[in-house]
């Protein structure tokens, strides 16, 4: 049973009587389900708050917008997905005790969230060095705040992504909650990136 | 079971990539020399962002698989993050310092 439908099952069940363990995996359950809804509320209040500002200089915008490369964030979104479908084919592959298979796909993942960062970066520094900074106008606030608030989650995803692989790698403290814990942050992740990419690089 | 499962997620994904190289093209065909405003490349990119949203989250994270109450929350959050933004868009309303 997938974690989004025992979040269905678990609010459901009405058992006066829970393990200690049962309790800690139905808390982990609705949580992160509660942390991606509000997660998805906060980086929707940060677009609508770029397409006002976008709307008050559209001019500015559209010329600014003109001196990203788009490659990257091409590059950027394919990359994510392809480490989404590593990370889902992981917790199908934890589900049917293929444990050896789940640990190389979620470190195909992590390895593609590096290389997602370390093209962010250079992104950043052909920027900077282009003299398209933080401070050089609006469109570039909200490009350096909007990529780096998203790197910052990319980065904690390296946390929550490193626990599944310690859960997976030991059979005494594998958890099948936590691993899709850990893969449904990761999924956020991408998701939030696809509205990036739209707002950023391709509308105008 | 896994492995249809696994071969949905297998078309999902090439699905998604597709839409992604789709949503470069249409910005790569508009403007190449000079950005202008596009109503149509907006609205296109921006919808085209959503469906990806929903099938990350029905598909990728299982909501399909999900409650009723998780895929309303979720489809809610497709629609207002997406429908805020084209209503912004589309009014013209705007925030200008200085």
């Amino acid at each position: 049973m997938s974690i989004a439908a025992s979040a269905g099952a678990m609010a459901t069940d009405g058992a006066p009587q829970q393990t200690g363990e049962a309790r800690a995996e139905r808390f982990l359950t609705k949580d992160i389900w509660v942390f991606v809804l509000c997660e998805c509320a906060i980086f929707t209040a940060y677009f609508i708050v770029y397409m006002l500002y976008r709307g008050g200089n559209q001019a500015l915008f559209l010329s600014s917008q003109q001196r990203l490369d788009p490659r990257f964030g091409v590059c950027n979104t394919l990359i994510l997905l392809f480490s989404s479908w590593l990370i889902a084919n992981c917790v199908y592959s934890a589900r049917a005790g293929r444990y050896r298979a789940a640990i190389n796909q979620c470190a195909g993942a992590m390895a593609c969230g590096v290389l997602f960062v370390g093209l962010k970066i250079v992104e950043w520094w052909i920027k900077i060095h282009q003299g398209l900074e933080f401070s050089t106008n609006e469109f570039f606030w909200f490009y350096y705040f909007l990529t780096a608030i998203h790197v910052l989650h990319v980065l904690i995803g390296f946390i929550f992504l490193s626990v599944v692989m310690y859960q997976l790698s030991g059979a005494e403290r594998r958890s099948q909650t936590v691993i899709e814990t850990g893969a449904i942050y990761w999924h956020m992740v991408d998701l939030l990136w696809v509205m990036i990419f739209a707002i950023v690089y391709v509308m105008r | 079971m896994a492995a249809s499962a696994a071969n949905r997620i297998t078309l999902v994904w090439l699905g998604l990539s597709a839409i992604t190289l789709l949503s470069w093209w249409i910005g790569a065909k508009h403007g190449a020399e000079v950005f202008a405003r596009s109503g149509i490349v907006t609205f296109s990119v921006i919808l085209l962002a959503a469906i990806k949203i929903r099938f990350i989250l029905r598909e990728f994270m299982e909501v399909r698989s999900g409650p009723v109450l998780l895929k309303r929350l979720t489809d809610g959050v497709v629609v207002v993050m997406a429908g805020g933004l084209l209503a912004v868009y589309a009014s013209g309303v705007g925030i200008h310092l200085g």
